[in-house]
C-alpha cells in the first residue's frame, strides 16, 4: 500500500515530484485499411506514468486504448500502421530506438498481460518452460537457476504445488490459473512497468476478484508501476489511483479515481457511469442509455467535438468546434467546452433526463402466476467419444436434473459462472442439445419433443438470442433475410412478404430499415445483436431464452439493448429468461433469480428478496462478494478484506 | 401491432447485390495483375478455341458463287460440284479460290486465317511431310508426319482437353462436395464409413484400370472421362468434410436450427455459401490436373482414339521424331504456356481468397 498512499499525497500536494517513467506525447497510430481509407486509431495523446503508479484507461471498444498499449511495445504490424509521436521510457525514445534494445525493454522494462489467457499461452510448451524462457534469455540465468526462480514466481501467484504444476501444459489450467501464469511470465524479470490489456475480461466474476487482488498485492510488494486497460468501470474502482478515460482515440478526461466516480466532469465518463446497472444502485428504473453508437474513424469530424452527436448536453458550439484538451490547477484534464461548470451541478445534468426515457419495467408481482414453461429433471452429460468403446468413458454432468417452473410474463434471470451449465440448460430446452432426460410442459401441455410437430411448436415458440452477435448471423446472409429466415422456415410467409415483415422487426428493435441490404460485418456490435432481437422476434413468440444478450457488447450499448429487450417484453407481454454472469444486469431486470453453479440450481428466489435478505447459498454469497463496485471506497475495502 | 407505421416502399423490387465479402475478394484478385491478366487471356484463348472453326478450318468463311453466297463454315458439307466442279465430295476450297482468282470473274472464295482442317493431311508435290513452318501456306507450326498442320491439332486437341478438364471439375466437385458436406454435417459413424470406405478406394491403380478397360474397348471421350470421375472426386471429399465440420460448430448454424431450418437449408443455404472459397480455391489447380491428366494418357496412348486431335498425340509424335523439332517445340510451349496461366490464375484466387492477408501484431 505504500505506493498507492504516496500517490494521494503526491496529488493533493500539486504536481507529482515523483520520477517519470513513461512519457507519451503527441501519440497518433493510423491503420492502413486500403482503398484510400486510413482510420485513425489514437489521435494525438498525452500521456504520462510515473513511477509506483496504477493508471487506468478506460474507453469502449474501439476508442484505441489497446492500440495505445500495443504501440507503446512497438508491437503493432508496421505494415498497416502508422505511429507518430514520441514514446519515451526512462528517457530513452521507443519510438526511434533499435529492434535489438525494444527487445530487451519488452522484457525487462515493460511487460504485458493480454486479455485472453487461452491464447496468449503456447499450447505446445509446458507452462514453466514459457516462464524460463525470459528468466535464462534475458537475465541470463542457468536452466536449474531459472526453474527455481519459476517456481517461486508461480507461487507468488498464488499457484499451489507450484514446481509440479511448471510442468504441465497450459490446457491443463483453468482460466484463471492461466491468467495467473501469464502473470508470473509477465512479472518474471521484475519489469518497471505492467501494462494490462483488459487482464480479467475473460475471466469469471469470483476469478476476476482474485486476480484483482493478486495484481494489487504484487504492485504493493514491487516498485512497479500499472497501466491497466479495461472497459469496465468496476475494475478500475478498486485498483488504479488515476484513470484516463478515452473516446474514438482521443483522450477527452485524465483524473484522479475519486474524482472520476464523485466528480466525473466529462459528460462521456459521466453517461458511462450512470450507464452501468450497478449493484448498489436504485433498481426501479430503466438504465440510461448512450444513444447512438461511437463514430466511424475513418470519418473523424475535425471541427467538432467527437462526443458531441450523442452528448446530452451539446450546445451548438460544440459543433463547430473541436474542444482542446484544458488542464485545471490539481492537473486533472478533460476536453469538453463545458466540463467544470457542470460538473458542479451534480453528476446528472437536468437535460440528460429527457434523453430516450422509457418507463420503468413493472416489478409489481401479478398473483398468482401462471408457469409457461416447466421444466423437470433436466439432465445433459457430456462423454468424450472413443472410437474404441473399451474402459469406462468419463462423463461430464453439464446439467444435473435441473427443475425450473418459468412464469408468463416475467423476467427470470438466471445466473452462474462460465461452464456451470446455464447456457447447455436453456439449449437443451428447445434440444439444440439433446439432453438424456428431462420433461417440457408448454402451457400445460407436455410435449413429446422426440416427435417433430411438437418440437417445431416448441421452437417457434420459444425463441433464443444468442450471446456473441459476431458468430450467430449468417456472414453471407443480408439482414432482411436474416430476419426474415424463420418466417420462410415456419412457412408462415413467403419470401417477399417474410422480406416485408422483416423491415417491419428492424424499425422495431431501432434499426432503419434502409439498411436491410448490408450484411452482418457491416453492423456494430450493438446493431448485429439488434438484428438477433428482430429474429427471435418475428414469429411472435412467447417466450424468449436470451442467452448472455449483453456480455459481449460495450456498456452504452449494452443499456440500449437491456432496455429494448424491457420495452419489447412489455407491449408484447413476452417472458424473458435472461441467462447472464453479471448480477448487476441480472438484478436491473429480472423478478426473479436462480443461482445455478455444476450444473445444479442452488436457489431461486425473488430478485427483491436476494438482494436485501442475501443469498441461501455460500455459493451465492461468494458470487455476490465478487461483483466489483464502481466506487473507489467500496471496492478497495472489497479488494482489501477479501 | 406496431405503432409506428412502416411505410413499404420498393420491397418487392429485388436488389442484387454481390456479398461484400465476395465483392472483396474479386478486387483483391483483380489488383494481382499476374493473376489477372492470366485469367483474361485464358477466357480469351478458350473463346478462341470455341470459334476455332471460324479461325482455323480448311472450309472457306464465305464463298460467291455466281450471284449466290454461301457459308460453309457450319453446317453440312457442300458437294463440289455446287460450284461447278467435277466432284460431288467435299469442296476444296483452296483450289477454289485458286481457280477463281484464275478465272478473274465476280465469284470469291474468303477462307479462314489457317485454311487447314484438323484432320486434313495437306500434301506438297515433292515433299515427304512433315513439312517445316511456312508463313506464306499459313503452315504456321508446320504439319506433323503426316502432313495435318500443327497449329491447326493444337488449338482443337486444346478445346477437347479444356472442355474435358472443366466436365472433370464439374463431375468431381459436385460428387465431392457433396459427399464431404454430409460427412462433415452429419458426423459419426457414417462419416468414419465412408472415410474409409475412400481411402480405400482412392489405393486401387488408376492407370492400371485404364489399361485394362482401354485394352477392351476403345475409350470414347465420355467413357474415359467417367473412368476419370470415378478415380478423382475422392480429393474433394476431404476439404469438404473438415471446413463443413468447421462452419457446422459456428453458432449461425445453431441459430439456424433453433429458428427451425432443415438439414437441407442448412447445408444448402447457411453452410455451403460459407466453405464456398475452398472450392474456388482448387478449382484451377483441378483444370490444369485434368489437362495434364488427358495429356499424359494420350501420351501412352490409352486416351482418346486416333485421329483425334491431342496434346499428348503430338508430344508422343514429337518425341519420336525429334530431327523435326517445330512439333515437339510447339506443343511443350503451348503446354507451357497454358499450365503456367492457370497457375498464375490460381495463385491469384488462392491470394484473393485468403483470410489471413493482414495480421496486427509483429
Amino acid at each position: 500500500m505504500v505506493a498507492l498512499d504516496h500517490s494521494h499525497e503526491a496529488r493533493n500536494d500539486g504536481p507529482d515530484e515523483r520520477e517519470r517513467i513513461l512519457a507519451i506525447s503527441g501519440l497518433t497510430v493510423s491503420f492502413d485499411t486500403g482503398a484510400n481509407r486510413r482510420v485513425i486509431a489514437v489521435n494525438d495523446v498525452d500521456i504520462t506514468i510515473r513511477s509506483g503508479e496504477a493508471v487506468a484507461i478506460v474507453g469502449e471498444s474501439g476508442c484505441g486504448k489497446s492500440t495505445l498499449a500495443l504501440s507503446i511495445l512497438r508491437l503493432l504490424d508496421k505494415r498497416v500502421s502508422t505511429t507518430t509521436g514520441r514514446i519515451e521510457f526512462d528517457g530513452e525514445d521507443l519510438a526511434t530506438c533499435s529492434a535489438r534494445r525494444i527487445r530487451s525493454i519488452r522484457a525487462r522494462g515493460i511487460s504485458m498481460i493480454f486479455q485472453d489467457p487461452l491464447s496468449s499461452l503456447n499450447p505446445y510448451m509446458t507452462v514453466g518452460a514459457q516462464i524460463e524462457e525470459p528468466l535464462r534469455r534475458h537475465l541470463g540465468l542457468s536452466r536449474q537457476h531459472a526453474r527455481q526462480r519459476t517456481a517461486e514466481l508461480l507461487e507468488s501467484v498464488g499457484i499451489d504445488d507450484a514446481a509440479a504444476r511448471a510442468r504441465s501444459y497450459p490446457h491443463a489450467f483453468s482460466g484463471g490459473m492461466r491468467q495467473r501464469a501469464m502473470i508470473a511470465a509477465a512479472l518474471s524479470c521484475d519489469p518497471r512497468l505492467l501494462i494490462a490489456d483488459e487482464p480479467t475480461t475473460a475471466l469469471d466474476v469470483t476469478v476476476q476478484a482474485q486476480v484483482l487482488r493478486l495484481i494489487k498485492q504484487q504492485l504493493d510488494h514491487r516498485r512497479m508501476s500499472l497501466v491497466l486497460i479495461t472497459h469496465d468501470l468496476g475494475v478500475v474502482a478498486g485498483l488504479c489511483d488515476r484513470v484516463i478515460v478515452m473516446y474514438a482515440g482521443q483522450v477527452v478526461e485524465e483524473a484522479a479515481a475519486v474524482d472520476i466516480f464523485q466528480r466525473p466532469a466529462h459528460p462521456y465518463t459521466r453517461a458511462l457511469l450512470k450507464s452501468i446497472p450497478r449493484l448498489d444502485g436504485p433498481r426501479e428504473e430503466a438504465l440510461y442509455s448512450i444513444s447512438g453508437h461511437p463514430p466511424d474513424l475513418t470519418s473523424m469530424p475535425q471541427r467538432e467535438c467527437t462526443f458531441a452527436p450523442r452528448c446530452d448536453v451539446s450546445v451548438p458550439s460544440c459543433r463547430s468546434q473541436s474542444p482542446p484538451l484544458r488542464r485545471d490547477r490539481s492537473g486533472r484534464r478533460h476536453r469538453c467546452l463545458f466540463a467544470f461548470e457542470s460538473a458542479d451541478h451534480g453528476v446528472v445534468p437536468a437535460s440528460a433526463e429527457t434523453s430516450e426515457r422509457i418507463p420503468p419495467p413493472h416489478h409489481e408481482h401479478v398473483q398468482p402466476q401462471k408457469t409457461i414453461l416447466r421444466i423437470r429433471d433436466v439432465r445433459v452429460q457430456f462423454h468424450d467419444d472413443r472410437f474404441f468403446p473399451i474402459g469406462r468413458r468419463s462423463v461430464t454432468n453439464a446439467v444435473d436434473g435441473v427443475d425450473l417452473d418459468i412464469y408468463q410474463g416475467e423476467i427470470l434471470g438466471l445466473v452462474g459462472e462460465s461452464g456451470c451449465g446455464k447456457s447447455t440448460l436453456a439449449r437443451a430446452i428447445v434440444r439444440l442439445i439433446r439432453p438424456q432426460s428431462g420433461s417440457v410442459v408448454y402451457h400445460d401441455d407436455e410435449l413429446d419433443l422426440s416427435r417433430r410437430t411438437e418440437l417445431r411448436r416448441l421452437r417457434r415458440d420459444v425463441q433464443f438470442i444468442f450471446q456473441d452477435p459476431y458468430t450467430c448471423l449468417n456472414p453471407r446472409f443480408q439482414a432482411w433475410d436474416i430476419i426474415a429466415e424463420p418466417l420462410i422456415n415456419y412457412r408462415i410467409a413467403d419470401r417477399a412478404k417474410a422480406r416485408e415483415r422483416a423491415c417491419e422487426y428492424m424499425q422495431a428493435v431501432g434499426l432503419d430499415p434502409k439498411l436491410r441490404h448490408r450484411y452482418p460485418h457491416e453492423f456494430s456490435g450493438g446493431q448485429r445483436q439488434r438484428i438477433g432481437i428482430a429474429r427471435a422476434m418475428v414469429v411472435q413468440p412467447r417466450v424468449i431464452l436470451c442467452d448472455e444478450p449483453v456480455s459481449s457488447l460495450d456498456v452504452s450499448i449494452q443499456a440500449q439493448i437491456l432496455n429494448l429487450l424491457l420495452e419489447l417484453k412489455r407491449r408484447h407481454d413476452l417472458t424473458l429468461l435472461l441467462i447472464s454472469h453479471d448480477l448487476a444486469v441480472v438484478r436491473h431486470v429480472s423478478d426473479r433469480v436462480a443461482i445455478m453453479s455444476q450444473g445444479r440450481i442452488l436457489e431461486c428466489t425473488e430478485t427483491e428478496r436476494l438482494f436485501t435478505a442475501g443469498p441461501q447459498s455460500a455459493y451465492g454469497r461468494t458470487l455476490l462478494a465478487s461483483v466489483p463496485i464502481p466506487d473507489p471506497g467500496v471496492a478497495r475495502r472489497q479488494l482489501a478484506c477479501g | 401491432m406496431w405503432t409506428r407505421a412502416f411505410n413499404s416502399t420498393n420491397l418487392t423490387k429485388p436488389v442484387f447485390r454481390l456479398d461484400p465479402i465476395t465483392a472483396r475478394k474479386f478486387s483483391r484478385f483483380r489488383t494481382i495483375r499476374r493473376g489477372f491478366w492470366s485469367f483474361i487471356l485464358l477466357t480469351g484463348l478458350i473463346g478462341f478455341a470455341l470459334l476455332a472453326e471460324l479461325f482455323i478450318n480448311n472450309r472457306a468463311l464465305l464463298v460467291r458463287y455466281d450471284g449466290s453466297y454461301y457459308l460453309p463454315t457450319y453446317g453440312q458439307n457442300i458437294p463440289g460440284t455446287t460450284f461447278g466442279l467435277d466432284y460431288d465430295y467435299d469442296t476444296n476450297y483452296r483450289e477454289l479460290k485458286k481457280q477463281f482468282q484464275e478465272e478473274e470473274s465476280d465469284n470469291f472464295v474468303i477462307l479462314p486465317m489457317v485454311p487447314y482442317g484438323p484432320f486434313e493431311s495437306a500434301s506438297k508435290p515433292g515433299m515427304y511431310p512433315p513439312h517445316p513452318p511456312d508463313f506464306s501456306e499459313r503452315h504456321f507450326m508446320g504439319t506433323d508426319g503426316i502432313g495435318r498442320d500443327v497449329f491447326a491439332r493444337l488449338i482443337y486437341g486444346f478445346r477437347i482437353a479444356i472442355l474435358f478438364s472443366l466436365l472433370l471439375l464439374a463431375c468431381n466437385y459436385g460428387i465431392g462436395v457433396i459427399l464431404g458436406c454430409v460427412m462433415g454435417y452429419w458426423g459419426g459413424t457414417f462419416d468414419l464409413l465412408l472415410q474409409r470406405v475412400i481411402e480405400v478406394w482412392s489405393n486401387v491403380p488408376f492407370l492400371y484400370v485404364v489399361i485394362i478397360i482401354s485394352s477392351i474397348v476403345i475409350p470414347n471421350f465420355f467413357m474415359l472421362a467417367v473412368i476419370m470421375v470415378a478415380f478423382g472426386w475422392m480429393s474433394m471429399t476431404w476439404y469438404m468434410r473438415t471446413a463443413t465440420y468447421k462452419e457446422r460448430e459456428r453458432e449461425y448454424v445453431l441459430a439456424a436450427r433453433a429458428l427451425g431450418a432443415s438439414d437441407l437449408r442448412i447445408i444448402l443455404g447457411h453452410i455451403l455459401p460459407n466453405t464456398i472459397s475452398v472450392i474456388v480455391t482448387f478449382i484451377p489447380f483441378s483444370v490444369s490436373g485434368g489437362i495434364v491428366a488427358l495429356t499424359s494418357l494420350d501420351y501412352l496412348g490409352f486416351g482418346l482414339p486416333p485421329p483425334t486431335p491431342s496434346w499428348g498425340e503430338l508430344i508422343q509424335q514429337g518425341m519420336d521424331d525429334l530431327q523435326h523439332q517445330w512439333i515437339i517445340a510447339s506443343v511443350v510451349s503451348a503446354m507451357v504456356v497454358v499450365l503456367t496461366m492457370v497457375t498464375f490464375i490460381g495463385e491469384a484466387i488462392r491470394e484473393a481468397f485468403d483470410p489471413k492477408q493482414y495480421t496486427t501484431y509483429q
